[in-house]
């Protein structure tokens, strides 16, 4: 019989498609570890550990089969295809949701290793009549490592840049999916029971297809391709969607795609805005800090022994809390979410000031520029009145107020707008390579001057020199007349648009 | 694998594709949950059955007998206006009201999203002839002071904020309702045309020294130059003019809907125009032109004005009949629906403050007996709770949210005050007045609608400016407005049968907002304060 001669060939073609798929699993699983946990090395060999180890409990456990043994390969291949496909975007969704997000990743990892362990053995014992015992072993084990092969090749240069990990693991399920099928339409003659799996094998086929049409829906993950940088972390909390990109110099935190630092040059945006408002500091000083979850201006606030409490309030918890666990962002910003002296409060800035009833004698301000009305409203006349509250007679503020250069409206309308609330401002500048000249304002109920002479602490960058040219305004980022920012006009965000638009 | 049969495989493979692009298609409708809330049907039932409505008014042995010096009925705006005013007089009253609390047309609600109205979301910056006014927002920090000029300073936490309006046009959302978007020279120059006209008649000075058009209408100027624009529709009155441009009379059409609940044929040009040429809001920090709103619209103002009379509130109070004894005393019966008790309260002095469909039912013939012809359209009012919607392009999401060409008003967002940076789920209130045909037959046609039927109208016109709104809302809170609002329709607004039902006679007192014609806030605040004077007056006397 014609069709007899071909299964066997399809079978190893199986043993290839199983062990290509399989290692992609692995793959992405390693690198999803990497982009969720951080600390690919670690993560890699774990996944790699786990993997092979699960692989050799399936292998061992393949002895308790003993009958029907195609069936069981069939089967075994179907949801090795099914579980496989929707690990990655399984991961993704539950890595916001699981309490422990390590043990579902590496519960998901056995699974696969284990199921794949036992598809090899299988493959074996079904095909140890149609082959001598050598020549087996040598077809089998070829095929196997010829797909290991190709997967480690094709991951990292056509699946990750072109699909995405989401799209790839559907991918590779569909692939696992169809070999099943297309062994049941083979093995139809066998009985019944094939066309059974035939058409469990055809929903799952259906479930996986429509998982990898609507991948880009669900995940949009594939924005990393937006990012000049390789994406090595992304998540949508309730506010935002929070975009980490690494390469060999830098790393980089995007908010809704805006950058918000890169690590290479974060520092002397940082001294800027915290050092000039910090000098003078009285005793026991409180310092309230509204957004920059981030840590890196409270990790300059820290140099201060005058310090005794810092209150940071950042709306979106999903940004504090991953610059509290992942490694590297931890290295950033030296553990500073972690001192004593801080207390975090993830709340919007705006209700957060209508509560409170305590004076701090310096309160930073690190909003997201005011690209948006909702943004905006934290410019307004109303917030500031608002923040006088949380002020004494001495208490200084300062607060980030977008480039100069790029957008003198916008930054002299804030300037103005805290100007109107009764607060003598005292605007300043400084060089950041990343985001280019970047403009502050800082401000007091009584008249205030700029250190000039020194800052009292260590810094990298801010020197006399420096300090001395940053309350200077050349003329092309000389004062501009403008309106007042209010909730009921919000220009701010209409001049910052108009400004910026020629950038976007 | 070449004996592989291909055929089959690639039918297999057809296959899935297909059913995968049906699921894809299929996906989007799943189920949003809908809730109809109760609008008196029940209550509005007995209205229209006579016989029923004297049986429930007639005292029994279980009959409880009350009696208070004064009585208003009805807790809108126009009730509760009065209401505040007696309490500053110490004048002894009680206040029925029908619903399970007060507000009439103002009344909002809420979930766990956010607050919302039901009815009336803002009020125009007032002008400066009603001290009165100015003096309530005062009172509850609406106004938080005066500038050097006198000007009004308003709470900058109530004035609403930038964007305030957008109107999604040719596919894109454009600043402001006035369309502007891909018209053409004449469009433009007859819109241009209109506006220097209303401003004409903005600035006007009757011959009787009083402005053509303001607020209250009963401060308008009686000269006839002004007022035989009353006998006109606003249509006819545009034909007139030559003013043609659909976009114009798209605009105004949807004008008239928004404060009148009546399209350009049925209302009166006076109207029309008043709608234009009366606005003229003075504050020191805001526009003539803006509002002061809340999450839950009016119903903001509905608490400040209940405040300090709670103890005098009455609700659940259906009012079936008011008749006058020998004693000239006015007995009312009212059933407390929420326990089923009947009553009859004896009073001095009654202020009823319901609407004219409903006081032609419960007053006894010998007190109401004119013909006002007034008529009511019904209003379907959607809280639609949701996640942020897909935007396409143009102003983002703004406070009054239009969309060109649709039958309905738009969306406002009920969430538009919140001064969070960023809400992961709004409620949007959808408002769809029904204009196309008489309002007893646009009543009965939206009465018999299945809740299912009206969800499918709400979605499938915001669906042209969201397309993937199904996707997104969570649930759908509907309320029907059998009544809406009184329709300034030719001649009504001066009729002189109405200045009759308005001279006070024997302690009975008239003061819903229907009586001004127009169907604002101000004309129910006006309309009850006048009411409470004349009771005062009597009172005093
Ligand atoms: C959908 C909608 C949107 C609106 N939007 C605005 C807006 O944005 N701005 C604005 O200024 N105006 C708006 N209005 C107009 C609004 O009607 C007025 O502003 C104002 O609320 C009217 O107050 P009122 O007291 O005259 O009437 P109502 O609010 O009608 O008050 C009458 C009261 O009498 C009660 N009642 C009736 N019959 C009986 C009975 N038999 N026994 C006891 N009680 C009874 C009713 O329950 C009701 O509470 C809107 C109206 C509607 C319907």
């Amino acid at each position: 019989m014609a069709k007899k001669v071909s299964t066997p060939n399809l079978l190893l073609f199986s043993v290839f498609v199983v062990a290509t798929c399989g290692l992609i699993y692995e793959l992405i699983a390693g690198t999803l570890a990497s982009y969720l946990l951080g600390d690919s090395v670690t993560q890699f060999s774990i996944i790699i550990g786990v993997y092979l180890f699960s692989m050799g409990i399936g292998s061992w456990l393949s002895k308790f089969f003993t009958t029907n043994l195609l069936s069981w390969f069939v089967q075994i291949e179907i949801l090795v295809g099914l579980i496989g496909g929707f690990s990655s975007s399984l991961l993704f969704v539950l890595f916001e949701f699981a309490a422990s997000f390590q043990l579902l990743l590496y519960g998901l990892v056995m699974l696969t290793g284990i199921l794949v362990g036992l598809e090899i053995p299988l493959i074996m014992r079904i095909l140890k009549d149609e082959f001598d015992f050598t020549d087996l072993v040598s077809k089998v084990f070829t095929f196997d490592y010829i797909g290991a092969l190709l997967a480690s090749l094709v991951f990292p240069l056509v699946l990750v840049p072109y699909l995405g990990l989401v799209k790839t693991s559907f991918l590779f399920g569909i692939l696992n999916v169809s070999v099943a099928i297309a062994l049941c339409i083979q093995l139809d003659y066998l009985g019944k029971w094939f066309s059974v799996l035939k058409k469990i094998g055809i929903a799952t086929l259906i479930i996986l297809l429509a998982g990898f049409v609507l991948s880009e829906n669900i995940m949009r993950f594939s924005e990393s391709l937006s990012y000049s940088e390789p994406v090595i972390f992304s998540k949508s909390s309730a506010y935002q969607r929070i975009v980490l990109t690494k390469n060999k110099k830098e790393l980089r935190l995007y908010l809704n795609g805006n950058l918000q630092f890169s690590s290479a040059d974060e520092y002397r945006y940082h001294e800027a805005l915290v050092h000039p408002v910090m000098q003078g500091l009285p005793k026991q000083a409180k310092i309230l800090v509204l957004g920059g979850g981030d840590g890196l201006a409270v990790r300059e606030i820290l140099k201060y022994p005058e310090v005794s409490e810092i209150q940071l309030v950042d709306l979106d918890e999903a940004v504090t809390q991953l610059f509290k666990t992942n490694s590297l962002l931890t290295s950033l910003n030296q553990k500073s979410l972690f001192d004593p002296k801080v207390n975090v409060n993830n709340v919007d800035a705006f209700q957060w000031l209508k509560t409170n009833t305590k004076k701090y004698d310096v309160i930073i301000i690190d909003f997201p520029d005011p690209s948006n009305f909702s943004v905006g409203k934290l410019y307004t006349q109303t917030f500031y009145r608002l923040l006088l509250h949380s002020m004494h007679e001495s208490s200084k503020v300062v607060v980030q107020s977008t480039s100069p250069l790029v957008a003198p409206k916008s930054f002299w309308c804030v300037n103005q707008t805290m100007n109107s609330v009764g607060l003598n401002t005292l605007p300043y500048h400084t060089f950041v390579p990343s985001f280019g000249e970047w403009g502050f304002i800082m401000a007091a109920l009584n008249p205030i001057q700029f250190p000039h002479e020194s800052i009292s602490v260590q810094t990298k960058y801010l020197t006399a020199g420096t300090l001395r040219t940053m309350d200077h305004f050349p003329k092309d980022m000389a004062f501009v007349q403008t309106d007042v920012n209010k909730l009921n006009n919000q220009m701010l965000v209409h001049y910052f648009e108009k400004e910026w638009a020629i950038y976007q | 694998m070449g004996q592989l049969n291909r055929k089959r495989f690639l039918q297999i493979g057809a296959g899935a594709f297909v059913s995968a692009a049906a699921a894809i298609w299929l996906w989007p409708t799943k189920h949003i949950p809908v809730f109809l809330h109760d609008s008196f049907s029940a209550i509005a039932h007995l209205l229209r059955d006579p016989k029923k409505l004297s049986e429930i008014s007639e005292v029994t042995k279980d009959t409880q007998l009350h009696e208070i010096d004064v009585l208003i009925i009805g807790g809108g705006i126009s009730g509760l206006t009065a209401a505040r005013k007696l309490h500053q007089n110490n004048i002894p009253f009680q206040l029925l009201e029908l619903g399970n609390k007060v507000g009439g047309n103002a009344v909002g609600g809420s979930n766990d999203i956010s607050e919302y109205p039901w009815g009336a979301h803002y009020l125009p910056i007032p002008n400066l002839l009603q001290p009165e006014l100015l003096k309530f927002l005062e009172e509850h920090k609406i106004i938080v002071g005066y500038d050097d000029l006198g000007k009004p300073i308003y709470n900058d936490y109530y004035l609403c904020s930038d964007p305030e309006e957008r109107l999604y046009i040719h596919h894109y959302w454009q600043e402001g309702l006035i369309p502007d978007l891909g018209m053409k020279e004449n469009d433009h120059s007859d819109i241009q045309r209109f506006l220097s006209l209303v401003q004409h008649y903005k600035m006007a000075i009757g011959s009787d020294r009083k402005q053509a058009f303001c607020i209250p209408i009963a401060y308008c100027s009686k000269d006839e130059e002004y007022r035989k624009l009353e006998a006109i529709t606003f249509e006819n009155w545009l034909t007139e003019q030559r003013l043609e441009s659909t976009y114009l009379l798209w605009y105004l059409n949807y004008c008239c809907k928004d404060d009148y609940g009546t399209s350009l044929k049925n209302t009166s040009a006076w109207a029309g125009i008043h709608y234009f040429a009366a606005r003229k809001g003075v504050a020191s920090n805001a526009g003539e032109d803006d509002v002061l709103t809340w999450p839950e619209g009016n119903q903001f103002l509905v608490h400040a004005l209940q405040n300090r009379i709670n103890q005098n509130i009455q609700t659940n109070a259906f009012v079936s009949k008011v008749s006058q004894m020998p004693d000239k005393r006015f007995s009312v019966y009212y059933t407390q629906t929420d326990n089923n008790t009947s009553h009859v309260v004896l009073c001095k002095q009654v202020l009823m403050a319901t609407p004219q469909f409903v006081n032609q039912k419960i007053l006894s013939t010998d007190l109401y007996s004119s013909k006002l012809n007034l008529l009511y359209s019904p209003w379907l009012v959607a809280n639609i709770s949701t996640m942020p919607l897909s935007e396409s392009n143009g102003v983002a999401l703004s406070w009054d949210n239009v969309i060109f060409n649709s039958e309905s008003l738009g969306y406002v967002n009920a969430c538009h005050q919140q001064l969070k940076s960023s809400l992961p789920k709004l409620v949007l209130t959808y408002y769809l007045p029904f204009t196309q045909n008489e309002p007893k037959e646009d009543r009965k046609f939206l009465f018999n609608k299945t809740v299912e039927e009206l969800k499918e109208i709400v979605l499938s016109d915001l669906e042209k400016a969201h397309k993937d709104i199904r996707l997104k809302v969570i649930q759908i809170d509907l309320k029907i407005w059998g009544h809406a609002m009184v329709g300034p329709r030719p001649n009504t607004l001066f009729n002189p049968n109405k200045q009759k039902l308005l001279e006070a006679k024997n302690g009975l007192h008239f003061a819903h907002s229907d009586l001004s014609g127009i169907s604002i806030f101000e004309e129910a605040f006006y309309q009850g304060n006048r009411a409470a004077d004349e009771i005062i007056k009597t009172w005093k006397a």
